[in-house]
């Protein structure tokens, strides 16, 4: 109608007429086609006729809407008819035979049409200047409607051929000998006697027949696309799980791309006959999904990876060489995180170990990712962790000690290796020239820190703490107890700190130096004093340590009465050295420094024993008398009585002294096994040999020391306090003993205080009752 | 120029104390002790336990420490704080004993004059206050042994009985067995009095 009336005001009633004549036929024409399967030779007539008058596009359009009636109408019934994998085939023939005629009249008018192809008469219908390749549309038509009625329970029934046909595939590609098999691997039928019964090769030939509708059809990729693609990518994904299993020592990524090319790649040209250009978009896309598959593998096994790593280095660049194919490195960095967290992250691992994997991180992310990126995120995380204190107090006491001990290789070697190529003042230098030269490859760099980029692994760990001076700090308080243990090689010494002058600077380690100056002299004032002057008049081989206290570290003061015979022979050294050195003196710290021991017990044996002056100190009150007090040991050696208890618990652990009894009147007898009740039978006689002394010097507040006196402190602080100012509340006892006695200790908190008169109240020496604290009645 | 030195100077003496209250707590002397009453270390509290085997065995006496700003250069005000029968202790606290006044010395401190209060109560001269120093002395450590070994504590803390400030007492000082009688009632009544006040 509407073409009708649009006509009308050119044309005369009877062209109309006769047009519309045209029309009808023409349309007929088309429907008879379409049912019946041939094209009327007076249809071209008409078409001609039609194009004639410029009506082509009208006849195109209306080619189209009767497409869709068709199509839809074939496609409906397939899919509701289509339940099983046995009706797929036969089903889509029938409906393909409806739509491949169309397309055949489709192409039959295009070839018409093409013909031609003159600028027609009438202006007004080919002003859009659009030509249609109708064929093509039809094609494009039947792919979309297909999209649109296909249901998911077919999506399923195209899997299951897509699997089957997948298997019988590789069933008759491959030239494996299954003649042991019961069931073919391919078809799952029996195939003991007889090979006709496998139906591999009928599979794939009706597969490729679905194929070939399906893609004549133009449905390929609607019907299709999904399940080869969900078919090749669990394929990849069993893959990669089965033989990239734990295997960090060789490189798979080259050859799960050669598997990929070799079986998927050459099923799906199989599959897929003739429509290669869409296999080649397709391969992409699945090498594509096997580098993210291989990733994802990976990322969970990253840290394992870590572990291992100078052995997992080829696993490390595979890797590598996939992300740089695939994607940005975020899941890695998650996944890594998580298994930090997990593995790393809790109060099992010891700290060295924590920093031995943080060696190693940066060392396999550095392969693994040169950008830095993946480190600084990773790197972050852990020295949050390292830093703090309540995960960990002891970071840098570790870091500093593996630094300077030879069994830690690693570390060890480091510190070596960075004395060789001095600090790298060429770091500045790279960028500008990179820019320079190959400026058509530039990337942009990721957002990382120099600091991240450049340097090595030892000043990653100390920037931990953003700062060297706690590092040489404990450095120097390691050195010290080196130095007075006399555990230490003075010349291996004297090298590392060498090595950490360069590293930290001359200023920094000055204070190093001086302690190492110090045993020189001391040593050099050993000759000249002890050797030389009062050899023979010494009762004790004695042996000294000058330090200079400004240079050390804060040395642990404990006052103990030591034997005469030391401070005697002190005095005497003490006099020679005032007389060499003008009006300078020296002092005893008799709690620093060691004695070397050797004991003759009861039964006769002998034990030598290197101890503190502390401990020699108490075992020689055993020298004649066999059993004491805990409370007169207190009193004869002039110190309190945990200290007491602390030297006790060392004699204790050398078999040496037995401890019976608790608190003041507590027993201690000699011998291990001696039974406190029969102290009377424990007898005999004990006597020094040999004692030798090192004295003035240190023994560096170790943590436990450091709680020990800070407990004593307080201890008496709230004995002094309740003596004086009676019944007092918890947050009056915190205010006093945070301004008076906790200077050293900047966090001590009001749960700190409660929970040490907690301690207090439960030992029976402070009395709490309805929210005061008080000493006990006497 | 006062106003620069002024808290040089209260920085030094709160040093000082904050130093003595370290040694005396942790070296605490036997019967005596001190903290500071409060938030301030410039007014501290005593306690010194009666000396055993005298009249004020068992007995425990409180005391105030009030520190001038220039101590160590002028002594203490120290007062009892618990009412205390003695012949040289007056009924308002006050305490006659000459290092608190003339024989003051810079290198006394709260531990000296906690002992010689403990000794006037006693009765005793110095050879006590000699043993315990003895028994604290380091012979490692020069510097202490001299704050810690008063030159000018030679001076004996027996009881003035010549001019007493509680006549009373005074008179029955000869006779310490009456002298404890008296002195326990005097005690009994004051100790109950204060800590009724106290409740």
């Amino acid at each position: 109608m509407l073409i009708r009336t649009g006509l009308s005001a050119k044309m005369d009633a009877a062209s109309l007429e006769k047009i519309e004549q045209h029309w009808d036929a023409a349309e007929t024409a088309f429907r008879d086609c379409v049912s019946k399967g041939y094209i009327n030779e007076s249809l071209a007539q008409h078409v001609e006729q039609l194009c004639n008058h410029g009506m082509l596009p009208l006849l195109e359009v209306w080619l189209l809407s009767f497409s869709e009636e068709i199509i839809t109408r074939a496609m409906k019934s397939y899919f509701s008819s289509t339940r099983v994998v046995e009706h797929v085939l036969p089903n889509l023939q029938v409906a393909a035979k409806d739509i491949r005629r169309l397309l055949e009249a489709a192409g039959w008018l295009r070839k018409i049409s093409g013909g031609n192809d003159e600028p027609s008469v009438d202006i007004t219908w080919s002003c859009s200047g659009h030509k249609l390749d109708i064929h093509e549309e039809v094609l494009k038509l039947s792919s979309r409607l297909t999209t649109f009625f296909v249901t998911a329970e077919f999506d399923s029934l195209m899997l299951e051929i897509f699997q089957r046909s997948f298997r019988a595939f590789h069933r008759t590609q491959s030239s494996d000998d299954c003649s042991g098999l019961v069931f073919c691997p391919g078809c799952n039928a029996e195939i003991a006697d007889d090979e006709n019964l496998c139906s591999c090769a009928a599979i794939v030939r009706e597969f490729v027949e679905i194929n070939g509708v399906i893609d004549e059809i133009g449905a390929f990729p609607s019907l299709v696309h999904d399940c080869v693609q969900s078919v090749c990518f669990d394929l990849i994904k069993k893959h990669v799980f089965e033989t990239c299993q734990g295997d960090f020592e060789s490189k798979c990524a080259s050859n799960l791309e050669q598997w990929l090319n070799e079986t998927v790649v050459s099923w799906l040209q199989t599959i897929s006959g003739q429509t290669t250009s869409m296999i080649s978009a397709f391969k992409n896309n699945l090498l594509y999904f096997l580098h993210d598959i291989f990733i994802e593998f990976r990322a969970g096994q990253l840290f394992d990876m870590i572990v291992d790593f100078p052995d997992s280095q080829p696993a490390l660049e595979d890797l590598r060489d996939c992300i740089q194919k695939v994607r940005s490195l975020d899941e890695l960095v998650t996944k890594l995180k998580q298994a930090m967290t997990t593995r790393l992250f809790h109060p099992g691992v010891k700290t060295a170990d924590i920093i031995t994997a943080y060696v190693s991180t940066i060392k396999a992310l550095r392969i693994l990712d040169p950008s830095g990126f993946i480190l600084q995120s990773i790197c972050d995380e852990l020295s949050v962790y390292l830093k703090s204190r309540d995960n960990r107090d002891n970071t840098v006491r570790i870091i500093v000690s593996s630094l300077t001990d030879e069994n830690n290789v690693e570390l060890n070697a480091e510190l070596a290796r960075c004395a060789q190529k001095a600090p790298a003042p060429g770091s500045y230098l790279d960028g500008s020239s990179d820019d320079e030269s190959d400026w058509q490859n530039w990337i942009p760099q990721a957002k990382v820190s120099r600091i991240i980029k450049s340097s090595d692994i030892i000043t990653l760990l100390v920037n931990i703490y953003g700062s060297k001076e706690v590092f040489v700090e404990e450095y120097a308080s390691l050195l010290s107890g080196r130095l007075l243990n006399g555990s230490s090689d003075t010349q291996k010494e004297i090298m590392y700190m060498e090595l950490l002058k360069v590293r930290f600077g001359e200023l920094a380690m000055n204070n190093c130096e001086v302690m190492l100056n110090d045993v020189k002299y001391s040593k050099r004032l050993h000759t000249q004093i002890i050797q030389e002057k009062l050899g023979e008049k010494l009762q004790v081989p004695l042996d000294s340590l000058i330090i200079s206290a400004q240079f050390w570290p804060e040395l642990k003061d404990e006052t103990m009465k030591i034997p005469e015979s030391v401070t005697g022979d002190f005095e005497k050294f003490r006099k020679e050295y005032e007389i060499l050195n003008g009006n300078r003196t020296v002092n005893l710290r008799p709690n620093l420094g060691y004695v070397e021991l050797e004991l003759e017990l009861d039964d006769g044996s002998v034990k030598s024993v290197k101890c503190s002056t502390a401990q020699a100190t108490l075992i020689q009150l055993f020298d004649g008398r066999n059993h004491w007090k805990m409370a007169d040991i207190a009193n004869a050696l002039e110190c309190s009585r945990i200290t007491v208890k602390r030297l006790v618990a060392f004699w204790t652990q050398q078999g040496v002294l037995a401890e019976g009894g608790a608190g003041p009147d507590g027993v201690v007898v000699m011998g291990s096994d001696a039974d406190v009740g029969d102290i009377e039978n424990a007898r005999g006689r004990r006597s020094l040999v040999d004692e030798e002394m090192e004295d003035d010097d240190d023994g560096n507040s170790r943590p436990n020391q450091l709680q020990e006196v800070r407990y004593q402190t307080f201890s008496n602080f709230v004995r002094g306090l309740l003596t004086n100012l009676g019944e007092t509340p918890l947050d009056r006892i915190y205010s006093m003993l945070k301004m008076f006695a906790a200077s050293s200790w900047v966090d001590f908190t009001i749960q700190d205080c409660k929970q040490f008169l907690d301690s207090k109240v439960k030992s029976g020496d402070v009395v709490y009752s309805s929210g005061l604290y008080s000493l006990p009645a006497k | 120029m006062s106003t620069e030195s002024k808290p040089r100077a209260s920085q030094a003496l709160a040093k000082r104390l904050q130093d003595e209250l370290m040694a005396l707590t942790m070296n605490p002397e036997v019967g005596v002790s001190a903290f500071p009453d409060g938030d301030t270390l410039y007014r501290w509290v005593g306690t010194i336990e009666g000396p055993i085997n005298t009249a004020y065995d068992g007995l425990t006496y409180k005391l105030t420490f009030v520190f001038p700003s220039d101590y160590p250069f002028k002594p203490p005000t120290v007062m009892f704080r618990t009412p205390c029968f003695h012949p040289n202790v007056s009924k308002t606290g006050g305490i006659c004993l000459d290092i608190l006044s003339s024989k003051w010395s810079a290198m006394l401190d709260i531990r000296t004059i906690l002992i010689s209060i403990r000794s006037l109560l006693a009765g005793e001269n110095s050879q006590l206050s000699g043993g315990i120093f003895t028994l604290n002395d380091e012979p490692a450590n020069l510097e202490s042994k001299n704050t810690r070994n008063p030159i000018t504590f030679s001076n004996s803390p027996d009881p003035n009985i010549n001019s007493p400030l509680n006549t009373t007492a005074a008179t029955l000082w000869a006779d310490q067995k009456e002298f404890r009688k008296v002195l326990l009632e005097e005690y009994n009544r004051d100790v109950r009095k204060v800590t009724d006040g106290n409740s």
